[in-house]
């Protein structure tokens, strides 16, 4: 009913947990609870953390601790009006979470040399 | 008046952005030579960037600060990530500190991520609904 997410995308979120370490899987569960206190831990709250796990994956990161880079993309998706200042909120206080515990700035991506 | 730099400094600057280069894709082959990765990240290439000019005290503290590599933890229990969850999320601010009922949803993504051994098996469903 709310999973849409392929099964493709679903391989590339899995591949990249079992490559993640320790420290990088508790940075993605901390993000994850801050934006769920921040615009709410409801089926709609929920719905967008998966919605940005999409984004992370469909753009070819490979670390789910990048979650916090993707929440503001959530802005240009087809989300209710109403939703965004909260959303703008949670990307800020995830900017500041991120700064704080000296995560990239940037996506983790492969590139080939 | 000069309006262009002499010979003598357009080689000392090229000199200067050769050795920055060798550097740089020196420490990329140390990298993959010991069989760490055989591909780089961008974050990578920025940290050993950045590396170079904090050596060369050209990095501002804050941007150097902002890349350096955070504490790599061992493979653990379960229970002991909520432990590390619960005391990382405790030492933020309290203003944003997060709810305990987010906390309780976020772990539980955790445990379906950590559980699923095939994508089929990640149930997001199961997790939204609650």
């Amino acid at each position: 009913m709310f999973d849409r997410i392929e099964d493709k995308t679903k391989e590339k979120l899995l591949k990249c947990w079992k490559s993640m370490s320790e420290s990088d899987k508790m940075h993605f569960i901390n993000q994850v609870a801050i934006s769920l206190s921040v615009w709410g831990d409801d089926q709609e709250g929920k719905k967008l953390i998966i919605k940005v796990l999409q984004m992370l994956a469909e753009n070819g990161s490979n670390t789910l601790a990048d979650f916090g880079l993707y929440v503001e993309n959530l802005l240009d998706a087809d989300i209710p009006e109403q939703k965004k200042p909260k959303i703008k909120r949670a990307a800020l206080i995830l900017e500041g979470y991120r700064l704080k515990e000296g995560l990239p700035s940037i996506p983790h991506r492969d590139i080939t040399l | 008046m000069r309006t262009s730099p002499s010979s003598r400094e357009k080689k000392d600057l090229r000199e200067s952005f050769n050795n920055f280069l060798e550097n740089v894709f020196g420490r990329a082959n140390e990298i993959i030579e010991k069989g760490k990765t055989p591909r780089l990240t961008l974050a990578e290439l920025e940290r050993l960037a950045l590396e170079r000019r904090e050596e060369a005290g050209e990095a501002g503290t804050e941007k150097a600060r902002v890349v350096r590599e955070t504490e790599v933890r061992p493979v653990i229990e379960t229970n002991q990530m909520e432990k590390w969850v619960r005391g990382s999320l405790a030492a933020l601010e309290k203003k944003i500190s997060p709810s305990e009922k987010a906390i309780v949803s976020a772990m539980e993504l955790y445990h379906i991520f950590e559980n699923a051994p095939t994508p089929k098996d990640l149930d997001f469903n199961r997790w939204i609904v609650g």
